[in-house]
């Protein structure tokens, strides 16, 4: 009995499942790490938000951030969905990004992730303490939010290495540069 | 890329946001409550915020002994020191008891307790992703009696507050948090103020006293309860013992930083006062010389019910307007 090869469209469609599995599997880590320990933790979702949607679409990248912003929401007690709203942004337009304007490199990655937390760190500092006027708020700032964008940060390239061969492995090819054609 | 803002994918994506968006305000106004949405998603996580808390706890008491050890050492010889000292003053407790009944009352806090109606035993299954005040999640909720706003002890002192129920699970705002404020009684001089926590003291475990008469007697190492006078937490609970004493800069009042007698960044198991005497705390509490018309206008107020006290005064107005609840 032989085994039929399978057609290009069932290939994508196994190779999809299998890559968003184990982005969820990483999304899953990252809701464990994210509640391990009590000091200063990075936002690891914002570097594995940036890289998936490195290669996804709009929808999957708008999904992907309403359901990571809702996770970490419920992690750090924050209005639930709040979280979402910025993670959806920074999704949709990370992957408008990496289509039209960016390389996809560890480079870009890290600027991506950096410029993200601090935006969410800022709005999160204006939003929850110093609209407040609480008193000694800009501890907060620099006792929070900068020890978590430097971790962010750092964590950044780690993030991207796991997720390189994923997306090399599982991502369907897409049709040859010129240059690619040639070297063959 | 103006393709893209023009595209129906860009509409459906702001319709996407549009509904989370509509999910942050929707929780807003549930004013304590928790949301389904949150509580499928809290329900979900939980066990999974256990096993990381159990993880966490792990690791850091490993790392913890090794790094800490010769602290430990220390801690361990001036603590029995301290035994050696409670024990003498022990001694002389039962003198005082005697010739001072109403002081009997704020030493002998578990003599009092009997009107508690305790909530399980809760674990802390998981803390606030960075979070200065030490806000955690404990693993009962409403199915266990817990209501919005219930007091959260050990049997060292307070904790906090309940803030948000859900069913399974309950989010506990800690004394370090500003957003809470506790009416406070000095055990020794009868001196009464406002504890509250600030982010200046909240790194170190620490909290403020505020709206202390100029002139009060509080000393460093002065013992510190809850006055109770608005029900909201019982009386005569013990909160901490005071570190340091200072005049504001306004130069009206003074303040006392209190090292709370147990320190929420550290607990790993807590009960909820689900019910308790509040016609005890109607009662006057006995003054002494210094605090007796302040003893009075002291309130433990938090945020939803800080207009609701009849019995506010000066104090806490001066509080609610400067917009500290």
């Amino acid at each position: 009995m032989s085994i039929k090869p399978m057609t290009r469209i069932q290939k994508i469609r196994y190779y999809a499942v299998i890559r968003w599995a184990l982005y969820i599997f990483l999304i899953f880590v990252s809701a464990i790490l994210i509640n391990v320990g009590k000091g200063v933790k990075p936002i690891y979702f914002i570097p594995l938000c940036v890289c998936i949607c490195m290669n996804e679409g709009e929808y999957p990248a708008a999904f992907l951030g309403g359901i990571c912003g809702l996770i970490f929401d419920e992690a750090s007690g924050k209005i639930f969905g709040y979280s979402s709203v910025m993670f959806i942004i920074f999704c949709v337009s990370a992957t408008i990004l990496f289509r039209h304007l960016l390389f996809q490199n560890a480079v870009n990655v890290i600027a991506l992730s950096a410029v993200y937390t601090a935006t969410y760190q800022i709005l999160d500092y204006f939003f929850y303490y110093a609209m407040w006027d609480y008193e000694n708020s800009g501890y907060v700032f620099s006792h929070i939010s900068i020890p978590c964008i430097f971790y962010t940060i750092i964590i950044s390239p780690i993030v991207y290495l796991i997720i390189k061969p994923i997306v090399k492995r599982f991502y369907p090819k897409k049709a040859k540069t010129i240059e690619e054609a040639m070297k063959v | 890329m103006n393709q893209f803002f023009k595209s129906f994918k860009f509409k459906v994506i702001v319709c996407i946001t549009a509904f989370f968006l509509g999910m942050a305000l929707y929780s807003v106004t549930k004013d304590g409550k928790t949301s389904e949405g949150s509580q499928l998603i809290g329900t979900v996580l939980n066990p999974v915020k256990r096993f990381s808390n159990v993880i966490s706890d792990k690791v850091s008491l490993v790392i913890d002994l090794f790094a800490n050890s010769e602290e430990y050492v220390e801690e361990n010889r001036k603590l029995k020191e301290q035994v050696a000292d409670l024990n003498n003053r022990l001694i002389d407790y039962e003198d005082i008891k005697s010739e001072n009944e109403d002081l009997r009352k704020f030493i002998g806090i578990k003599e009092e307790n009997e009107d508690f109606v305790l909530s399980p035993p809760c674990t802390v299954i998981s803390r606030m992703t960075n979070d200065p005040y030490g806000t955690f999640v404990i693993d009962r909720g409403s199915n266990d009696g817990i209501k919005l706003y219930d007091p959260v002890v050990t049997s060292e002192g307070l904790v906090g507050i309940i803030t948000e129920v859900a069913k399974s699970y309950a989010t506990v705002r800690t004394i370090l948090s500003p957003d809470l404020s506790v009416g406070g009684l000095c055990v020794e001089s009868r001196d009464t103020g406002i504890i509250e926590g600030s982010l200046t003291y909240a790194s170190s475990g620490k909290c403020k006293m505020i709206y202390l008469d100029k002139n009060n007697k509080i000393k460093k190492g002065d013992l510190i309860i809850t006055s109770g006078n608005s029900g909201q937490f019982p009386q005569g609970y013990v909160i901490g013992n005071v570190t340091e004493t200072g005049i504001e800069e306004s130069g009206l009042t003074a303040y006392a930083i209190i090292e709370p007698a147990v320190n929420p960044n550290k607990i790993t198991n807590v009960m909820v006062i689900t019910e308790f005497d509040k016609t005890e705390n109607e009662n006057q509490i006995p003054t002494g010389n210094i605090g007796e018309e302040t003893t009075e206008n002291t309130t433990d107020t938090t945020e939803p019910d800080s207009t609701d006290n009849t019995d506010a005064t000066e104090n806490t107005e001066e509080t609610t307007e400067s917009g500290e609840y």
